[in-house]
């Protein structure tokens, strides 16, 4: 037991002392979350269009005002040809062309539809600004969770996932392959230390670091972001550590699969980065996916810490709601710690 | 000429001995490529919705027959007092609450908004549906808007994303690479020992770009072939277009990543700090939301991000037939990444 607590001091003196990699670790998630928080909206301003002007109307002028005031779109220039349009948008200057023709009160839009998104986004905000003829005036629609649909509440505990998913990862997934490469892991081969206790002894000081990230992006996304708050404090930091913890175990599994930090780097970072983004839910919504894409989102960790996290912090809700996830979560991690030591080298090839 | 020759030689032995690195470097990003373009589905089908009516006329019957019909929707049934579709929608087992109250001509609609994309969508679709059954009144003045979409008619999100992720995905193949590379042969100490032979910087930094370069195409050949193959996507522009613009882009990664490389102290910083950058390219690209949509500062920052000009210039080419002549600017910019990121790592391999 003497042999393995000094073992994690010795780690932990590890990350101490190499202070340009330790403030890489603190300061990064700092500079993405805040970057992202604001930058990653799915509210249309300023969206670049061109209007073409047929009718050259006081009603038609009237309409150009509009679409120019709402601070939606910003008319880059007029055309009057076909051919224009298309030059336009293969120089990507515009995404839309608004018509006017001359006969009577239709308008038409011209949408480059190369970025599917931004084509619908575009199209919608277009007709509700321009069209009198709003569909089902009748209705009145109350948001849950999430009054005003903020870009902020949607995407600020999505990239809490990513972010320390990611950055978790990265801390364990190079430690043993690290010893292996500059040749100290036979040092702590011949040690009286079991497999179990040289995992753990890696894991649980970045467990520290993790706190301290899940600290930081917690009072990010109150201070700055004004993400509601409407569940406990204390769930929500047991289920970000659990979280930060399975990622550092799946780093660990990869560090005892992969022969060089190359390997390593290019698994978590090549084969994470984009899964983690794109298949969590994140910014597509699963439940749209392909049933088979849906049955692979399941073993994405970021998932599971998705939905507790929106829940705690959206809708308030307790440990009984996400017992699912927190179950699942300490699943992986077990089973990722478990792999990790029956997989740990005792010999040296 | 022949000092190059063995060093590409040893590069390319190097990457190719370890075992793992192989399927690391084609497999992972086809497979990748071929799972995660379906990912990206904007369009919402299978809304949960409960439809509680309280009016009981002839009217509202007819606008819940139309909820049961439209294949947007599936009603799910049990929701008939204010207890349950608070439970309903706290439990996440309907998206959405259509109720209608008794004689006020009004619908009421709660929806779930913890995914505000998709509550968005299901507040369209549902005022569609109420149109659809008490339709609003046009004159002869009302105007009305219509729309067609160019380049892709359907507005398929496959078409966007599979040429988008294939740039993706040679970025990080790139990035990834060239960052741990030189690092590493000063974290084992190889270093020292390449500084007591001939070889030149030039040399040197030459043998470390010309292997990755050419995976890095070699990869995106791959990725093409797999669009055109699995997908069905042909590019509309021409094909050296394509290449000889990839080709000068994956110069800028690598020349980035080399950068990256040779300013940091282990393989482990070097690692982070690529992370970091390509994580801020990914997600300020465009691909997820519009870079016109972000405050100004951020689209200033944007500028300075070339997987955001790539992906546009892909798109511009593949999707709307672009030529060289439309693409000369981005191409401009891409050659400025180029030429001063290199310029970065060589000048900083001197210390």
């Amino acid at each position: 037991m003497n042999a393995f607590l000094g073992f994690i001091l010795k780690e932990f003196r590890h990350i101490l002392r190499d202070r340009r990699t330790l403030a890489i670790l603190f300061g990064l998630p700092i500079v993405q979350l805040l970057l992202f928080g604001y930058a990653i909206r799915n509210e249309l301003t300023s969206a670049e269009i061109a209007v073409w002007d047929q009718a050259r109307t006081a009603e038609s002028r009237a309409a150009i005002a509009r679409l120019e005031a709402g601070g939606y779109f910003r008319v880059m220039g007029r055309v009057d040809s076909e051919t224009q349009v298309d030059h336009l948008f293969r120089r990507g200057v515009v995404r839309q062309v608004v018509v006017f023709p001359t006969d009577g009160p239709r308008v038409h839009l011209i949408t480059d539809g190369s970025d599917p998104n931004m084509a619908r986004l575009l199209q919608r905000y277009t007709m509700g600004v321009l069209s009198d003829v709003e569909p089902g005036k009748d209705v009145r629609t109350t948001y849950l969770y999430n009054p005003g649909l903020k870009s902020a509440n949607l995407f600020v505990p999505g990239l809490m996932a990513v972010i320390l998913m990611l950055v978790s990862t990265l801390m364990t997934s190079i430690s043993l392959t690290r010893e292996k490469e500059t040749g100290t892991l036979e040092t702590l081969l011949a040690s009286p230390l079991a497999p179990a206790q040289i995992i753990w002894g890696k894991v649980l000081p970045y467990l520290l670091v993790s706190f301290v990230n899940v600290g930081t992006v917690l009072v990010i996304a109150r201070a700055v972001f004004g993400v509601p708050f409407n569940g406990s404090v204390a769930l929500f930091i047991f289920v970000s550590l659990l979280y930060a913890f399975t990622a550092l175990a799946l780093g660990m599994l990869i560090s005892t699969v992969a022969r060089t930090q190359q390997t390593a780097m290019m698994l978590s970072l090549g084969g994470l980065l984009l899964p983690t983004i794109l298949l969590s839910g994140f910014i597509y919504p699963i439940s749209n996916m392909p049933d088979i894409l849906q049955a692979i989102s399941h073993v994405i960790p970021a998932r599971w810490y998705m939905v507790a996290n929106r829940a705690i912090l959206l809708k308030g809700a307790g440990l009984a709601d996400i017992g699912r996830e927190v179950l699942i979560l300490a699943g992986m991690t077990a089973l990722f710690l478990t792999v990790s030591i029956r997989r740990f080298p005792i010999r040296l090839d | 000429m022949r000092i190059l020759r063995f060093i590409l030689v040893k590069e390319f032995t190097q990457i190719f001995r370890d075992k793992a690195m192989l399927p690391i470097l084609f497999v992972l990003p086809v497979v990748q490529l071929l799972v995660l373009s379906h990912a990206a589905v904007f369009e919402v089908n299978g809304l949960r919705i409960a439809v509680w009516d309280q009016d009981r006329t002839e009217e509202s019957r007819r606008l819940e027959q139309a909820f049961r019909a439209n294949t947007y929707f599936e009603v799910v049934e049990g929701v008939q007092n204010e207890a349950a579709a608070n439970r309903y929608l706290r439990e996440g087992r309907v998206n959405a609450v259509v109720m209608i109250p008794r004689g006020s001509g009004v619908v009421h609609v709660r929806i779930d908004a913890v995914d505000g994309y998709t509550a968005g969508i299901a507040d369209a679709y549902i005022r569609q549906v109420v149109a659809s059954v008490w339709p609003p009144a046009i004159g002869p003045d009302t105007r009305i808007v219509s729309g067609r979409f160019r380049f892709n008619p359907e507005l398929d999100d496959k078409r966007n994303m599979v040429p988008a992720i294939l740039v993706l995905l040679i970025t990080m193949l790139g990035a990834f690479l060239s960052a741990m590379n030189i690092v590493r042969e000063r974290e084992i100490g190889t270093m020292d020992q390449l500084d007591v032979t001939p070889i030149t910087r030039a040399h040197f930094i030459l043998g470390k770009l010309i292997p990755f370069w050419l995976i890095g195409l070699g990869m995106f050949g791959i990725g093409l072939t797999v669009a055109w193959a699995v997908f069905g996507i042909v590019s509309a522009g021409p094909l050296p277009v394509l290449f000889g613009t990839a080709a000068l882009y994956l110069l800028s990664v690598l020349g980035l990543g080399l950068w990256v490389s040779s300013v940091s102290d282990t393989q482990h910083q070097a690692m982070l700090v690529a992370w970091f950058l390509l994580v801020v390219f990914i997600l300020m690209s465009g691909l997820f939301t519009p870079v016109s949509s972000m405050p100004e500062w951020a689209r200033h920052i944007a500028q300075l991000n070339p997987v955001k000009w790539y992906i546009d210039l892909v798109r511009r080419v593949m999707l709307a037939g672009a030529g060289w002549a439309d693409v000369l600017p981005s191409v401009g910019v891409l050659a400025v990444f180029a030429v001063a990121w290199n310029s970065l790592a060589w000048w900083s391999m001197r210390r």
